[in-house]
């Protein structure tokens, strides 16, 4: 009975389906004009040498920019910015969402607090951040004068510059890693913690065996996400290194002497400051395929592991 | 048994010290933020620094919204984000509610090709995308701005991995009931999945509210400069005056902590879902 009542409604509604299917074409159509088509375009205009001539030069800009010095201080930097990133956060949110997990009062204070930073705007904090570096007045030379020590130049000096940006963007982000880790670590059972108990297991015993194999899928998930959006790193770079003494408004970031310049900030500026759109194409590229590179490694090491 | 309950102790102490550290950390920056902009131009420069104004400045933030026009600045990101969520939420469910229950050619092929392109870096497709913006006459306008956020792989993705789970046998009653195949989905599937859908707009406000890149691109006046890109603007010009331009980050950075603290469940749960399914 239930069932011939299904299949009554199936055909009964077969035609009302179709129609409503129709619905999905207008948002395929955005698709298609918003994000595939200008991926597709931008493959193209990358073997090109738009706009400053309108010709077809086959992979001249992707061989141009291995002899491009200045786009191999911006690789080199954006490689400097992931590694130094992307572990440091993750270590702090994952120790600090293990402390919290741990105590028993203030959990939830802790954990509002520590994720402030990750709702601010990256802007905003940019701005604030450039003002606690500030080498004259800003409160980080301030205190180190308070403690007799040495005040640096930070976002001026050449070899100090990065580190900045870097140290602003792991106090930024990393909350969003840390509330991440706290689901997971609520999401393993507590017999297994219980049994390890009975077993006599330590604390670091416990780390290694029960809680950080079980939280894999998650390390994965939390190592690609976190990559992919360092590989992008723009905007911290452009509020924090504009060259104030510099007049106008245009864009002077990425010093001093190209120190913070990265992949998506050189690729803004070959762009749009200088409308080489066929070599920012194909700079574009290279960043796709670099991360596309290094998820498909990282996706391969877990699997691997997963077999042993 | 004692020594060893001495020691969980000194632990637990030794977690909240360090606790207290982090949260001092966090907290600092913003502090130290609204003080500025709460100070006098000669107070901003003194050394050793005060940690409370001796004389609180509000003409401060009269100053800036006379110097630049920050109005027309939130007006406009108030205007995108009050398009833009609502639009690529409705994008997002729906195309979540066809990808999870009918069939059609190339589904699966189709699925695929919106989920691939979650990894496909923004400056990619920043320039192909404000050409056509320029020919679609939509360069500092709203709607170019807005445009960008009608299509989201990852909320396409999230909102089909939940309207999978809604049963099918919910929607078969109300068919019988005779409810319209659209009707099923206003009526039937948005109800059922309140919490991911609230959790999903959230997240792509703050994305939205914070997006940097492209209104920096598409943006040439403040007919429809966003507040951080406005915010930017206004710092880099009046840079060397700090309690001016600290103000200018509050106005950009107070109004997403008011956000945040009235929503803090919801934001909490957003977050979660973003790393559920991988």
């Amino acid at each position: 009975m239930h069932f011939v009542k299904k299949a009554d409604i199936k055909k009964y509604s077969g035609r009302r389906k179709s129609k409503i299917v129709c619905g999905i074409i207008p948002i395929l159509l955005l698709f298609l004009i918003l994000n595939l088509g200008p991926l597709l375009a931008s493959f193209i205009i990358s073997l090109t040498n738009m706009w400053k001539g309108n010709e077809f030069v086959g992979l001249a800009n992707y061989v141009n920019f291995i002899h491009d010095d200045i786009a191999r201080i911006a690789l080199r930097n954006t490689f400097y910015y992931v590694l130094g990133t992307v572990p440091t956060n993750i270590i702090i949110a994952f120790t600090l969402a293990l402390m919290i997990e741990n105590i028993t009062r203030g959990k939830a204070f802790f954990r509002s607090v520590f994720f402030l930073p990750v709702i601010t705007s990256m802007v905003g904090v940019g701005i604030v951040w450039s003002w606690l570096y500030q080498p004259m007045f800003g409160l980080i030379n301030q205190i180190l004068r308070l403690l007799h020590l040495q005040p640096q130049m930070w976002l001026k000096s050449a070899t100090l510059a990065l580190p900045s940006v870097m140290a602003m963007a792991i106090w930024k982000n990393f909350g969003y890693n840390m509330v991440l880790f706290m689901a997971a670590l609520q999401g393993i059972s507590y017999i297994y913690y219980e049994a390890a108990k009975i077993d006599g297991v330590t604390f670091w015993q416990n780390l290694r065996y029960i809680t950080i194999p079980l939280l894999k899928p998650a390390i994965k998930l939390i190592v690609i996400t976190t990559m992919i959006a360092s590989f992008q790193v723009f905007t911290e770079i452009y509020i924090m290194t504009q060259d104030r003494s510099a007049s106008g408004t245009g864009s002077s970031a990425g010093g001093p002497a190209h120190a913070t310049i990265v992949m998506v900030l050189l690729i803004q500026k070959l762009g749009f400051a200088e409308v080489n759109i066929g070599y920012a194409s194909a700079l574009a590229f290279i960043l796709f395929l670099i991360i596309l590179g290094i998820v498909l490694i990282i996706f391969k090491l877990f699997k691997s592991e997963d077999d042993n | 048994m004692s020594s060893n309950k001495k020691n969980i102790n000194i632990i637990r102490i030794l977690i909240y010290i360090f606790l207290g550290i982090g949260a001092i950390a966090c907290l600092v920056p913003f502090y130290w933020m609204i003080i500025t902009s709460l100070k006098i131009p000669s107070e901003v420069i003194t050394y050793p620094p005060t940690w409370w104004p001796s004389k609180f400045a509000f003409e401060n933030y009269v100053t800036i919204f006379k110097k630049d026009n920050f109005f027309r600045y939130f007006y406009n990101s108030i205007v995108v984000a009050l398009v833009s969520v609502p639009l690529c939420l409705f994008t997002s469910s729906f195309a979540g509610f066809i990808f999870a229950k009918y069939d059609f050619r190339l589904k699966e092929f189709w699925f695929m090709l919106i989920l691939s392109t979650m990894m496909i870096p923004f400056a990619v497709i920043m320039i192909p995308l404000y050409i056509e913006m320029s020919y679609l006459n939509l360069i500092d306008k709203h709607l170019g701005i807005i445009l960008r956020w009608c299509i989201n792989p990852f909320g396409i993705f999230l909102m089909r991995q939940f309207i999978g789970g809604v049963p099918n046998s919910l929607m078969d009653s109300a068919r019988i009931d005779g409810c319209s195949e659209f009707n099923i989905f206003t009526k039937i599937i948005i109800p059922n999945i309140k919490p991911a859908i609230s959790a999903l707009g959230i997240l792509v406000f703050i994305w939205n509210w914070d997006d940097f890149l492209w209104p920096l691109l598409i943006t040439n006046t403040s007919n429809s400069r966003t507040l951080p890109v406005g915010v930017a603007m206004f710092a880099g010009e009046w840079w060397t005056v700090y309690n001016l331009t600290m103000a200018g980050a509050v106005t950009l950075v107070i109004p997403l902590i008011l956000v945040y603290l009235l929503f803090q469940r919801q934001f909490i749960q957003g977050i979660v879902l973003t790393g559920i399914k991988g």
